[in-house]
């Protein structure tokens, strides 16, 4: 994998100009066009025709960067997950990726005014003290695929080892991680990785690190000490899927040990129903849209049920299967699924939320600062929510 | 725009066999009213006069000596202007066809008109949005056999289903010509029909006579007794089937335990055909006292468990 030379062309906002971070960013990609705009000035023009993915633009947020994670309708369960989104876009190619559909934005965007998302982070983390949130920023682009999301990830980790109620979690399928390893974490930062078949991989994860790469990678993160994290998602209902996945999940249990694994997460392919034409259009040799996908009560196109629930079945019940396994969760579905692959299910966005922070408590011992009272979960705010702050918090 | 004239031309004047703009479906009918309402549009050429808008209405009986009035625009004006004016026209009577803007974009590409003035002066007048992909299958449309092409034009089908049409060759065209011959479809049967065998086709890297052979086609034409429109749901099922062979099973599977549960014909226990709802859905119409027994045996515990069994099942 080689996203050294993926912009072609830079800009720089006036503003984000004067971020240290911007030299260092740009240093990283010499000879490339580089211009320096107006904050408000418009780059459609300049890049017309060209892939977003191949333009970089550096300039200062505006409005929520820290904020709940959008999730899906109420019809599934999702885990109040809070996201930064700093970074805006991939340079990697997955077949299914809804990003490259889902952002209307001509370039790549990189927020560089750390400080300032930094400080908002710490404000809002302070609203709910007895809260233990988890949050991302791997979701409108790779954690760790562009040294912009890399520099930011470094001071991230440093800002979130001295904050008592949050884990950063950084999602990538890279691996080329090891710069990030010596980086003071205390144990406040989960490294994870989106992990499928090798030949899930081959075909339809272009430009990411193959399997074992990542697996290595992540090996090697667990033994400097830093809480893991794996995503299957999306689970591809492919031919032969029952072995791929086996090989897969006997891979990761003999990589890594499960004790460092803090969750696992289960999704199974799903996207807007206009992405279809869109993948056929810009992949014109897949057959991902051809699955057996209904669309399901969120709007979007989803494996059918009967299709999806023996696939996680096969995975939970091999994830399972050895002595500590790690917390596992499903990414977006219904309280049904849940219950006919675990037999058991979250009541609620909020009781999830609080499962993961009972498991995180248990499994991982001077983490948490105190136990995680259930009381405290069911207000569930998203970070850029402001709760009531005449109520003291349960 | 510059100014239209008219002038007064015999129909030798006029080249009929320039047939450069003919690019609207003529009507079939044309009778006095839709004379005098229309007109014909010629643009002076190196022979005579060349027809620009108006192929219909000179197919009527003229003979060659006939005087007739029609509308003449300036040799000047360009093939890209003359393009925007008789859409511009045509759009004031009817949208047009699919195959009328492939043509039309047909003409701009034959004349090397530019993509950027084909999305920014035509797709305007057409009214959709400027996209460069749409031009490569607007202008597929053209191929279409004649017989799909008035089945499409009768049923007003959007550019989505004519393209499903766009690749079809003999003999795989004649099977699904003979197909809407015998079962006269609907539109949105047909274009399930075709999606599906468009998808099987792509997902198992078969062509379309591979598909069709699977799924023994030929069968459903041949069912001596059997009414056409039962073969017809046995075709939509078997390619249901075929484009959805696990969710069939699981469909199969519960549309079987339903049977078994006999219910009377005033009863109907439904489910969510997605199966993301793990739900049934119980109509029960009530008329008389037999009704009211009947739905007291529903309660029993054998029906019960077998209820129950479904609902696990789902």
């Amino acid at each position: 994998m080689n996203l050294k030379n993926c912009f072609l062309r830079i800009f720089i906002t006036e503003s984000a100009l004067k971020d240290a971070v911007t030299g260092a960013i740009i240093e990283k990609y010499p000879g490339r066009i580089q211009k320096v705009v107006p904050d408000d000035y418009d780059i459609s023009e300049d890049v017309r025709g060209m892939d977003p993915k191949r333009v970089l633009y550096l300039t200062h947020s505006k409005g929520d960067v820290v904020k709940g994670c959008p999730g899906t309708a109420e019809s599934y369960l999702c885990c109040n997950y809070q996201v930064i989104n700093q970074t805006q876009n991939c340079p990697m190619n997955c077949v299914y990726c809804i990003l490259q559909f889902y952002l209307n934005q001509p370039a790549t965007i990189l927020f560089t005014n750390f400080d300032d998302i930094f400080i908002d982070l710490k404000e809002k983390l302070s609203r709910q003290p007895k809260r233990f949130f988890r949050i991302g920023t791997g979701e409108l682009g790779d954690s760790l695929a562009i040294s912009g999301s890399v520099f930011f990830a470094d001071q991230a980790i440093r800002t979130f080892a001295d904050v008592p109620n949050a884990l950063l979690e950084l999602k990538t399928k890279t691996s080329e991680t090891d710069g990030l390893l010596n980086i003071p974490h205390k144990g406040h930062t989960v490294l994870a990785w989106s992990i499928n078949p090798q030949e899930i991989i081959h075909r339809y994860e272009f430009k990411t690190s193959q399997l074992i790469p990542r697996l290595t990678a992540a090996a090697r993160a667990g033994d400097a000490g830093y809480l893991l994290a794996f995503h299957l998602d999306p689970i591809l209902a492919v031919p032969g899927w029952e072995d791929i996945y086996n090989d897969l999940l006997d891979e990761l249990y003999l990589h890594i040990p499960s004790e460092r694994i803090a969750w696992i997460s289960m999704g199974s392919l799903r996207y807007p129903p206009s992405m279809k034409d869109k993948m056929i259009e810009r992949y014109p040799s897949t057959t991902l849209p051809f699955g057996e996908m209904i669309r399901g009560m969120d709007g979007k196109m989803r494996y059918a049920r009967p299709v999806r629930v023996p696939m996680y079945k096969f995975i939970y019940q091999k994830l399972m299967g050895i002595s500590n396994p790690p917390f596992i969760y499903f990414c977006m579905e219904s309280r049904d699924v849940w219950e006919e692959v675990t037999g058991t299910s979250p009541e609620s966005n909020a009781h999830l939320d609080y499962l993961f922070a009972e498991s995180l408590y248990k499994r991982f011992a001077g983490l948490m600062a105190e136990k995680p009272v259930r009381d405290t979960y069911k207000r569930g705010f998203s970070l850029e929510q402001i709760p009531n702050l005449d109520k003291p918090e349960l | 725009m510059q100014s239209i004239k008219p002038v007064v031309l015999t129909v030798r004047q006029i080249n009929k066999n320039d047939t450069t703009f003919d690019v609207f479906v003529h009507n079939q009918v044309v009778d006095d009213t839709l004379f005098l309402i229309n007109q014909i549009l010629v643009q002076p050429s190196e022979n005579g006069y060349r027809i620009v808008y108006g192929f219909d209405f000179l197919q009527t009986d003229y003979q060659d000596n006939d005087r007739i009035v029609v509308y003449s625009i300036p040799e000047s004006l360009d093939l890209l202007s003359v393009l925007a004016l008789i859409i511009k026209i045509q759009m004031n009577k009817r949208a047009l066809y699919p195959v009328e803007i492939g043509k039309l974009l047909s003409v701009a590409k034959t004349y090397n008109i530019p993509d950027d003035d084909i999305l920014h002066r035509l797709f305007p007048e057409v009214k959709i949005t400027a996209q460069n992909k749409l031009i490569e299958q607007y202008k597929s449309t053209t191929s279409i056999h004649a017989a799909f092409r008035e089945y499409l034009i009768r049923k007003n089908a959007p550019l989505k289903t004519w393209l499903l049409f766009a690749d079809l060759k003999d003999p795989e065209r004649k099977q699904i010509e003979n197909f809407i011959a015998k079962f006269r479809p609907t539109l949105s049967v047909l274009e399930e029909i075709m999606l599906y065998l468009a998808e099987i086709k792509t997902r198992d890297r078969k062509n379309l006579a591979a598909v069709l052979k699977d799924l023994n086609w030929e069968k459903y034409f041949q069912a001596g007794d059997i009414p056409s429109k039962d073969s017809l749901v046995q075709l939509r099922t078997a390619v249901f089937q075929k484009r959805y062979p696990q969710l069939s099973i699981h469909k199969n599977a519960i549309d079987s335990d339903i049977k078994e549960l006999d219910l009377p014909n005033n009863a109907m226990l439904s489910y969510d055909e997605s199966f993301e709802k793990k739900e049934l859905t119980l109509q029960w119409r009530l008329r008389t006292t037999q009704d009211l027994k009947r739905l007291q045996k529903l309660g029993d515990d054998m029906t019960i468990q077998k209820i129950r069994q479904i609902m696990d099942k789902l």
